[in-house]
């Protein structure tokens, strides 16, 4: 029985490590007084607490005090302290801190895939000297990640007491101790020769950095999206097509009903394919993900970019979530996990509401030349439009006074590792799986069912249209007066591409333009371009916006917004 | 001087930290102790963040930051 608690600094990999060791096993703790996650694992009797990261033990934030609260009060039996090895001075101050309160501290090098030979023997040598325990990992390529877990369950010794730890010491005041301990870590710290940052010269040179930076994202999305992505996509889908038929087959060779088979062909295998046809995208975008991350481009985007972005009451770091929402929705919002603070990622998810992506292209290009020209100009006006509103309407400042710090790492150039990238993007998958698979193959059995069953007392009434008419009440006030359109919009949460298949069906491309007037055209692209997110996306807010109701509440408040600027248009404006 | 005022490649020993208690230890925890010294490597365009390299590693910090910390530049 021992209780472990995993410290460190934000951005140590600490989370990384975590659930790599568990296998997002975790579960939110809940401790009396917190409203921030605390994650926490039971395993063979023993307890594994995630913390809150933190710079030092000094507290400031929500997030500090409950760690060093639980620092204080819990009887840990040790204490893993995360560092990052490409940096590691200031992880090591934490770790003097943890020393000084005769904590069973246990040092973990992370990301050792980082550095080289010599700096890791460096470091070791540290170490030993000042007698506290301690393991190389990497969480990215598991390099010694049995070894940690075998490690951690025995209890650390406390060591001897530094020599810079004495009755002087405790007599100053917090600035001098910080000074002091920096002091004591810089007496043992050789010149530490500056990784590579020479390619820098270019890539963030003043003026043919943006030009590059311009361009090597247009030849990512261009691959993911123009080139690539569909070539995988159609592949995938014939894939998909060819196996249904062959299902179709077997079923009817062993005398099945006419219905079961077109259920399960049309109804579950449709929804099967529908998930896989999101999945060239988010694949090729977080392989330029990984590449960009590994290298160490992301981070200098990031500063490239921030000043712009901190103009929309955001920082550099949203930046990459936000040009994939562009894309897909999906990787757009797992790529806001990077973001350590909760209201940097509450915001940033908010803005990819805004972010029309690829899916409502197609709806867009189909339905914009039929009533308006030139259909490209619009479809932009259209884009720039929901744009314009989410600088209207995202809060730009915090409420509350809080002085954020934007302090961020510059990672020397590294060529990027084939195993990593390999891992990472498994990893990512196998999450986009487990979290999308549900909702999109659920929402789409369930849309095949609505449509194909018919009312008992009115047997030419589809469950759809009865369901749709019942709902058009609501869409009346924006024109959209039309059970087909209503349905077609319901449709559309399962994926946005369903409306434009949904309309083609019930109502036919050619008579679109009997259907809708110019108003009411106007108003239904509104509605499309801002309303709910697919469920995909939708499953992915609920889990990473905590607490739930919060996002429940983002969610409705889409859909709120959307028919709000509808109305407005159909009834005002136009 | 301050820190943003410095030129590109210049040298410079951190004096003291001109801001609210709740910052300056901050600052003072993540490194930026009196007398170290500091390189700073380039500006972002439009006042953007500055880069500078410290106990060996390169940081990025916004101007509105490093406004408050004051420095005295290596001849």
């Amino acid at each position: 029985m021992s209780l472990i608690a995993f410290v460190g600094n934000q951005n140590s990999g600490k989370s990384t490590l975590f659930n790599r060791l568990f296998h997002q096993n975790a579960h939110t703790g809940n401790y009396p007084g917190v409203t921030i996650d605390v994650k926490e694992i039971e395993e063979n009797g023993n307890t594994y607490i995630d913390l809150p990261g933190i710079y030092s033990l000094t507290p400031f934030s929500g997030e500090e005090k409950i760690t060093c609260s639980f620092l204080k009060e819990k009887p840990l039996d040790c204490i893993l302290n995360i560092i990052d090895a490409s940096s590691p001075i200031r992880g090591l101050h934490l770790t003097l801190q943890l020393k000084e309160r005769n904590l069973p501290v246990f040092v973990v090098f992370n990301m050792v895939d980082r550095i080289s030979k010599e700096e890791r023997s460096h470091w070791e040598q540290i170490l030993k000297q000042w007698d506290i325990p301690y393991c190389f990992v990497s969480a990215k390529t598991k390099e010694n990640m049995e070894t940690l877990k075998k490690k951690m369950l025995e209890i650390p010794r406390k060591g001897k007491i530094l020599s810079y730890f004495d009755q002087e010491f405790q007599k100053c005041s917090p600035e001098q101790q910080i000074e002091k301990r920096y002091r004591y870590i810089d007496s043992f710290i050789k010149k530490k020769n500056i990784g590579d940052y020479h390619y820098d010269r270019i890539f963030l040179h003043p003026f043919f950095s943006y030009i590059i930076f311009f361009l090597l994202f247009g030849l990512i999305f261009y691959l993911t999206f123009g080139s690539l992505g569909p070539f995988l996509q159609d592949q995938l889908n014939s894939f998909m097509d060819f196996l249904g038929s062959k299902i179709q087959n077997a079923l009817l060779q062993l005398h099945t009903s006419e219905s079961l088979v077109l259920f399960i062909t049309d109804g579950i295998w449709k929804g099967v394919t529908s998930v896989f046809s999101f999945f060239p995208f988010v694949f090729f975008l977080f392989f330029f993900l990984s590449l960009l991350e590994d290298s160490g481009y992301l981070a200098r985007m990031t500063f490239l970019i921030d000043r712009p972005m901190e103009l929309m009451g955001l920082s550099g770091r949203c930046f990459m979530p936000l040009l994939l929402g562009f894309g897909c929705s999906v990787p757009a919002i797992m790529a806001t996990k990077n973001l350590v603070e909760e209201k940097a990622r509450r915001k940033t998810i908010q803005w990819i509401f805004f972010i029309s992506c690829s899916a409502k292209i197609v709806v867009f290009s189909s339905i914009v030349p039929l009533f308006f020209t030139p259909a490209w100009f619009y479809i932009f006006l259209f884009y720039l439009f929901s744009i314009f509103l989410g600088i209207l309407l995202i809060p730009r400042k915090n409420q509350k006074k809080e002085q954020e710090l934007f302090i961020m790492e510059i990672p020397s150039y590294k060529m990027p590792l084939p195993m990593n990238t390999f891992r990472y993007i498994k990893t990512k998958m196998k999450d986009f799986l487990l979290k999308v698979f549900l909702w999109v193959f659920l929402s789409s059995v369930v849309f095949y069912l609505c449509k194909n069953i018919y009312l008992p007392f009115h047997p030419s009434v589809s469950l759809l249209q009865f369901l749709s008419e019942g709902l058009t009440f609501l869409f009346a006030p924006l024109g959209l007066n039309d059970w087909r359109i209503v349905s077609s919009l319901i449709s559309g949460l399962t994926a946005k591409e369903t409306i434009l298949s949904s309309l083609e069906i019930l109502i036919g491309l050619e008579n679109i333009q009997d259907v809708f007037t110019f108003q009411s055209a106007c108003s239904f692209l509104i509605f499309v371009l801002l309303y709910t997110p697919c469920l995909s996306t939708c499953s992915l807010v609920l889990k990473e916006i905590r607490p739930k109701r919060k996002a429940v509440f983002l969610l409705l408040k889409q859909f709120v917004i959307a028919w709000t600027i509808s109305f407005l248009f159909y009834q005002v404006i136009l | 001087m301050k820190m943003t005022e410095l030129k590109k490649y210049q040298e410079a020993k951190i004096v003291s930290l001109n801001c609210p208690q709740f910052l300056k230890l901050r600052l003072l925890e993540l490194g930026f102790t009196p007398d170290t010294t500091i390189v700073l490597l380039r500006k972002a365009l439009f006042h953007g963040p500055i880069e500078i390299s410290i106990r060996g590693s390169i940081l990025a910090l916004r101007q509105k930051e490093a406004e408050n910390i004051e420095v005295e530049p290596c001849l």
